[in-house]
């Protein structure tokens, strides 16, 4: 293994790939009860308990402007860390840990639906499938684009 | 124990004598003759010096040494108090402080060191051990009180002071006084001696001490009785007409006499700041405790609350009549434990104002500005974690108000003001919440310059400020990247921001706000959870969620009847007793949808807020709980409304009201 792999949860929202560094993530749990806050923005779905702690957790279905759908056995909630805090991200389910090269990622194509760019990382092919590879810090730290983005969503 | 811990000990210790050490300066910098100031810092730089010495820190016993004999020589009225040796001993504490902290950012001593001796007048080492010892010098201070005087006006006899000296090489001093002691008590009446008998007891005494005697004997049988004792070598009678003038003085504290006599005798404002200096350290010098240890034993107990509450609920829900019964004591025990844990760490906010007389001396003086600090409720107590956090934004805001706020001398007496400009700092309870108060008498925040800076900076823009109030105008100085001053000081404008005073009172679940009238002054308000994690509340249900109203605001619960319900200008309200009260539907509130119409009876808690009372219309009520908050981190925002989550037993989430955002924001 090069110095240059990374290993990646990849997890699934609607018919999309998604890649993370497992080094973010804290863990993933099962889907919870989740407690809405008022005159949270949008995309915030709310607090769960995790074995005692409050943890946020962003839905990233709303985030990306796709259509709630109902929770299945295979939903879940992936802890990372975000500014030394954890978030827990609400995912369509978690398919598998891949080593990715670093050099294999390609940069993200000039447009990609539902998607800017500054959340993207970048791109890569495994097997038949594209993974996108989501950056983090930008998905959840800039409010106002992701309102701005939401509401693009929400016009089409 | 390793060294480190000794280190750490020695560092936590040194550090409450360096506070008196400031505080003593600050007060005889005011009040030269002020004789207690003199003692109590004489005391702690002595103390600084035995603590150094055992610990093997040269550096710092010279330094405090040197200390020591400058205020030997306050104390001998050797030495008159002035600006330019405080100066001199505030940078010696200052060497000192930084010694005991991180002893290698400190540079050469020799030069402070060298000039403290230039006052003493000794250029080299003199015996360290010795200058505990109060010297007498030939002046017959004996300070009676009155109750001493009115034993002299009572006692037969003629009062005669005698003075006794001892041989040079006497090895047993308070042994031969004693001796004096037992062959004039068959003579007459003992009054007093200097020093006193106490410390003569105590070996505290140079080669002559002095007795106030009263007596019917001749003065030549008083001679011959004492001339007996070995290693006596001198003794002088000298007979006083006017006992009166041995009375204490009330015009100068000249004495060289013990402190507490004359604390006793004097009821003046120095003996209290004495005692509060003391009682400070002898409160603080019980046990100390590594604060991460306090906090896991919080944390401990914060789980065995919840913990409780689950088992509780189990017995509720199987009615376990029998089980419950043995919880209540259990129960109680945990609350009590709360209480107790929640207690040790609470200390008072004196903590983080004690630093501050030094910091406005230091800040009027660089600033050439006259400043009186007031400081009020010191003795507020706030939990430990508070009080780590809010030392810095205090300091930016005192800096704050004496460089921006109060305006030079001149500039105040061309203003009909007093040359003298005020900044008080107080700290009161206030419901739930410390309230902490920084008010000056300044020059106040003028709207239009703030316009002008936010515009220039980029904060707001012009369109943006034209539909603002004057206060939304001055609270644009908390945005992030504003500094009013025009030339940044060495003062204030260091890159820290209001916004980083705003942001950290965020992050502690408190608030800050300004009231501000030019030519008048500002009074920045700073608003702080009195602990971070238990409060008591009242478990409520809105649309099938539940909330905690915190119990600290609510007066009553109600049950109001639709028809009691009236409408004023488009508001609801009920009466109670005598006063208009509003309601407040929560699901409103909360972004719910609206149920009124279908109950017969709407639970109802009144709660106060700022000497207001509202109705809090909620779906039922569940009954008073209290619970653990926890932080909620938050992603958005922009839920002032919710003050923490609370996680209950059965594991969902209760969320915590801000009943301030909900009623008045």
């Amino acid at each position: 293994m090069s110095e240059d792999t990374q290993q990646m949860i990849i997890f699934d929202i609607g018919n999309e790939k998604f890649g993370i560094k497992i080094t973010r993530v804290h863990e993933i749990i099962r889907m919870k009860e989740i407690t809405e806050l008022p005159d949270s923005s949008e995309y915030f779905a709310g607090i769960v308990n995790r074995r005692g702690d409050i943890v946020s957790v962003v839905d990233l279905r709303k985030r990306f402007g796709l259509q709630e759908i109902e929770e299945t056995d295979n939903t879940r909630i992936i802890i990372i860390d975000f500014q030394d805090k954890d978030v827990g991200l609400i995912v369509d389910g978690v398919s598998e840990v891949l080593h990715i090269d670093q050099n294999e990622i390609d940069d993200p194509p000039q447009s990609m639906v539902g998607i800017k760019d500054d959340y993207l990382q970048g791109i890569v092919k495994v097997n038949e499938d594209i993974v996108i590879i989501l950056d983090l810090d930008n998905l959840l730290d800039s409010k106002e684009q992701i309102e701005l983005n939401n509401g693009q969503q929400n016009g089409e | 124990m390793d060294m480190e811990e000794f280190q750490e000990m020695y560092a936590s210790e040194s550090r409450e004598h360096l506070d008196i050490l400031n505080d003593a300066l600050l007060t005889l910098e005011n009040d030269p003759e002020n004789m207690e100031m003199i003692n109590e810092s004489f005391r702690a730089a002595h103390t600084l010096k035995g603590m150094a010495g055992t610990m093997g820190f040269d550096r710092v016993s010279e330094l405090a040494h040197a200390m020591e004999n400058i205020l030997d020589k306050f104390r001998n009225q050797e030495l008159s108090i002035n600006t330019e040796v405080i100066n001199l001993l505030f940078k010696a504490v200052d060497n000192l402080e930084l010694l005991s902290s991180d002893p290698d950012e400190v540079g050469d001593l020799k030069g402070l060191i060298q000039e403290l001796r230039n006052y003493t007048g000794d250029g080299s080492a003199e015996d360290i051990g010795g200058s505990n010892i109060p010297q007498n010098n030939d002046e017959q201070y004996f300070n009676l009180n009155e109750d001493e005087l009115e034993m002299v006006e009572q006692t037969r006899g003629q009062a005669a002071i005698i003075k006794v000296t001892l041989e040079e090489d006497c090895v047993f001093k308070s042994l031969r006084a004693d001796m004096v002691f037992d062959a004039l008590e068959d003579l007459g009446e003992l009054i007093k001696a200097n020093p006193s008998i106490d410390q003569i007891r105590e070996e505290k005494l140079g080669e002559s001490f002095q007795i106030l005697f009263l007596t019917e004997e001749e003065e030549e049988n008083i001679l011959e009785s004492l001339t007996n004792i070995s290693e006596v070598k001198q003794i002088e009678v000298e007979i006083v007409e006017d006992v009166n003038e041995l009375a204490v003085n009330e015009e100068s504290e000249d004495s060289n006499q013990t402190a507490d006599q004359d604390s006793t005798s004097k009821q003046d404002k120095s003996s209290s700041k004495t005692q509060s200096l003391s009682s400070r350290l002898r409160s603080s010098s019980t046990i100390k405790v590594d604060v991460a240890r306090l906090d896991s034993l919080m944390n401990l107990v914060a789980e065995l609350v919840i913990k409780r509450t689950q088992v509780e609920s189990v017995a509720r829900s199987y009615d376990l009549d029998e089980l419950e019964k043995k919880l209540k004591p259990l129960s109680k025990v945990t609350t009590d434990l709360q209480d107790a844990v929640m207690e040790m760490r609470m200390v008072p906010i004196s903590m983080v104002f004690n630093r501050f007389p030094r910091l406005v001396r230091d800040l009027a003086q660089d600033l050439n500005k006259d400043i009186n600090l007031v400081i009020e409720g010191e003795e507020t107590e706030l939990d430990r974690t508070i009080i780590d956090e809010i030392g810095d934004p205090l300091v930016h805001l005192i800096r704050n108000s004496i460089d921006h706020g109060i305006e030079p001398p001149e500039v105040r007496e061309e203003k009909g003001k007093d040359r003298e400009g005020l900044v008080k700092l107080s700290a009161f309870h206030e419901g739930n919440n410390v309230v902490i108060q920084i008010e000056d008498d300044g020059g106040g925040i003028d709207p239009d310059v703030i316009e002008e800076k936010a515009i220039e900076k980029g904060v707001a823009t012009p369109s943006e400020i034209e539909n603002m109030s004057d206060q939304e105008i001055i609270n644009l100085v908390f945005a992030a990247g504003f500094s009013t001053n025009e030339e940044v000081s060495d003062v204030s404008g260091r890159g820290v921001g209001m916004d980083v005073v705003k942001n950290k009172l965020d992050s502690l679940n408190g608030s800050i706000d300004i009231k501000s009238e030019i030519d008048k002054g500002s009074v920045f308000t700073m608003k702080l959870p009195l602990t971070l994690s238990i409060i008591q509340g009242f478990l409520t249900t809105v649309a099938d969620q539940k909330y905690v109203i915190p119990l600290e605001s609510i007066q009553e619960i109600v049950d109001v009847e639709p028809e009691d319900i009236q409408t004023i200008r488009q508001e609801k309200v009920i009466h109670r007793r005598g006063s208009v009260i509003p309601l407040i539907s929560l699901r409103d509130k909360l972004g719910k949808e609206d149920n009124l119409e279908q109950q017969d009876e709407i639970s109802t808690v009144i709660v106060e807020i700022a000497d207001d009372y509202y109705g809090l219309m909620v779906d039922s009520i569940i009954g008073q709980q209290e619970v653990v908050i926890k932080r909620i981190n938050d992603l958005s925002e922009n839920i002032e409304k919710i003050a923490g989550g609370a996680i209950l037993g059965d594991g969902s989430i209760a969320l915590i009201l801000n009943v301030e955002e909900i009623t008045i924001g």
